[in-house]
């Protein structure tokens, strides 16, 4: 089979990212697959492949999506499919997710834009400072900025409600590490932790001046706890059955999803550190013929053209 | 947006760009899990020529075709009609006739190569026929404006197309200023669909 992977040259400049794509291209070559990477200026070749795997950034924003939807509409196999970037590429969408379907999660409101007595002291009460502002498309903790006071918080939101109308509000919930927890069919993929960057709360951080990231733990994925497990398949049996990465934090023993994401990174030396086999069951999907199918939370989807 | 209304959600804009306010309602509703006119992915499909050719071409509606090109190419058959692949994108049509005003057009759609550029050959005269609920007073666009609407949904905007040998083909879809819209007829487009939903939900009561 002939598999596009649709990248941008940016996908190419850390050196652990791009390793993974070439051992994403070894495993499809050596698994008898043809492997091509794809840039923008092929997107009239999307009907000559057979799947599209998207590892440039997916946001119904970008010409990722362009490209997800088209594949998708020819009944191509497509990771990320368009359903599944339009509802995780969304921290507005995910509220109504984690909401609607009884995920753990940390406290979150919608807030937009309402300044009355009333309404600031209810959401104060109930989230308690400091408290998370979050724009509604972020990616890599960008747009996600800690109010400690009323005087911050009206001078994050409004920042933020100038882009976008709502955002989302959620509880502060201090760990050292994020779990990531990568799901593909439904199935745990692999486990890592991300840690927290010294003297950071964010997996990317500003430590004076500086934008640091934390360290990635690897860990098998035989050894997820099973509580965590079952959370991670449910939320992403409600998202479809692609690919997907969990953050998911761990307070007294009790597991809170932060979000859902699509297109998860893959860096070489860290996602795969302990599960080496997570490059051949991607391919394996890719190469399946069976589209990615949302899952039960199903925001509503035009026919496929 | 603040309503948790539950029902049916008719959202009349006449801008429904990806993060504008006609967006973020259709997005509140569905979230709500109401049945919204227009939907989110249909507003998506529109905004994005290549999506938007694809489905019209399914629908039956009579298109040009096109290239998708992401950076200048000298190969480019001229005249042609470029259109921005990015979700702002609001008066983009542009028409090129030299090779010079290509490499300015490119640059400029592209945003500096960050997005493709959709490329129609220039054929026919380039029409703009602003369509409200499938209507339109640009009397060749008029089946492609009640078809459009058919498919997608889209109450207000402005469809692009060309005539060739007096026959209409589509070739865009943008976003109209609010004041080239007849909001008088909108009004009385609003107020028959409400007529007739009500008919229907009496009907339907009498039924059972």
């Amino acid at each position: 089979m002939k598999i596009g992977c649709f990248v941008e040259t940016y996908c190419f400049h850390l050196k652990d990212e791009a390793q993974a794509l070439e051992l994403f291209k070894a495993t499809a070559e050596a698994r008898g697959h043809e492997f091509e990477f794809i840039y923008k200026k092929d997107m009239n070749r999307i009907p000559e492949f057979d799947a599209i795997f998207i590892r440039a950034n997916t946001d119904p924003m970008n010409t990722a999506y362009v490209v997800s939807r088209l594949a998708d509409s020819l009944g191509k196999v497509v990771i990320d499919d368009p359903h599944s970037i339009r509802t995780c590429s969304s921290k507005v969408v995910l509220h109504g997710l984690f909401e609607q379907n009884s995920i753990p999660s940390p406290r979150s409101r919608l807030f937009a834009g309402d300044y009355g007595r009333e309404n600031l002291d209810r959401l104060f009460e109930y989230l308690q400072f400091p408290i998370v502002v979050k724009a509604p498309y972020t990616k890599f903790s960008s747009h996600v900025e800690k109010a400690h006071d009323e005087k911050e918080f009206r001078e994050i939101t409004a920042r933020y409600l100038k882009n976008a109308t709502p955002i989302v509000l959620q509880q502060f919930m201090p760990t050292a590490f994020d779990w990531r927890v990568g799901v593909l069919d439904n199935r745990v993929l692999y486990l890592c932790k991300y840690t927290m960057p010294r003297g950071g709360w964010k997996i990317r951080a500003e430590v004076d001046g500086r934008q640091v990231w934390g360290d990635t733990i690897p860990i098998f994925r035989k050894n997820i706890p099973k509580k965590l497990e079952e959370i991670a398949i449910k939320v992403s049996k409600c998202v479809g059955d692609g690919l997907y990465g969990l953050d998911v934090k761990e307070v007294d023993g009790e597991y809170y999803v932060i979000e859902i994401n699509d297109n998860p990174s893959f860096y070489h030396g860290q996602e795969d550190a302990k599960d080496k086999d997570l490059y051949e069951k991607i391919i394996d999907r890719l190469t399946s013929g069976r589209q990615v199918k949302p899952g039960t939370y199903k925001i509503s989807e035009s026919q496929a053209p | 947006m603040k309503s948790s209304a539950k029902g049916d959600v008719l959202n009349v804009s006449h801008d429904y760009r990806y993060q504008k306010m006609g967006y973020y309602v259709s997005m509140h509703a569905e979230l709500g899990g109401n049945p919204v006119t227009p939907r989110c992915s249909d507003i998506l499909d529109t905004h994005r020529n290549p999506l938007l050719m694809m489905r019209a071409v399914k629908a039956g509606i009579p298109c040009l075709p096109y290239t998708l090109i992401s950076r200048y190419e000298r190969n480019v058959a001229l005249p042609a009609l470029c259109f921005a692949v990015n979700p702002y994108t609001c008066n983009s049509v542009t028409a090129v006739k030299s090779e010079s005003k290509m490499l300015r057009t490119m640059k400029s759609l592209s945003v500096n190569n960050r997005y493709p550029v959709s490329v129609q050959p220039l054929i026919g005269d380039v029409r703009e026929a602003v369509q409200v609920f499938g209507e339109t007073d640009v009397p060749e666009a008029r089946d492609i404006a009640r078809k459009f609407y058919d498919e997608f949904r889209v109450p207000i905007g402005k469809l692009i197309v060309q005539i060739v040998d007096g026959e209409a083909r589509l070739s865009h879809f943008e976003p109209v200023q609010k004041k080239e819209v007849d909001w008088g007829l909108v009004r009385e487009k609003v107020r028959t669909l409400r007529v007739r939903t009500l008919r229907a939900h009496a009907t339907s009561a009498h039924a059972i």
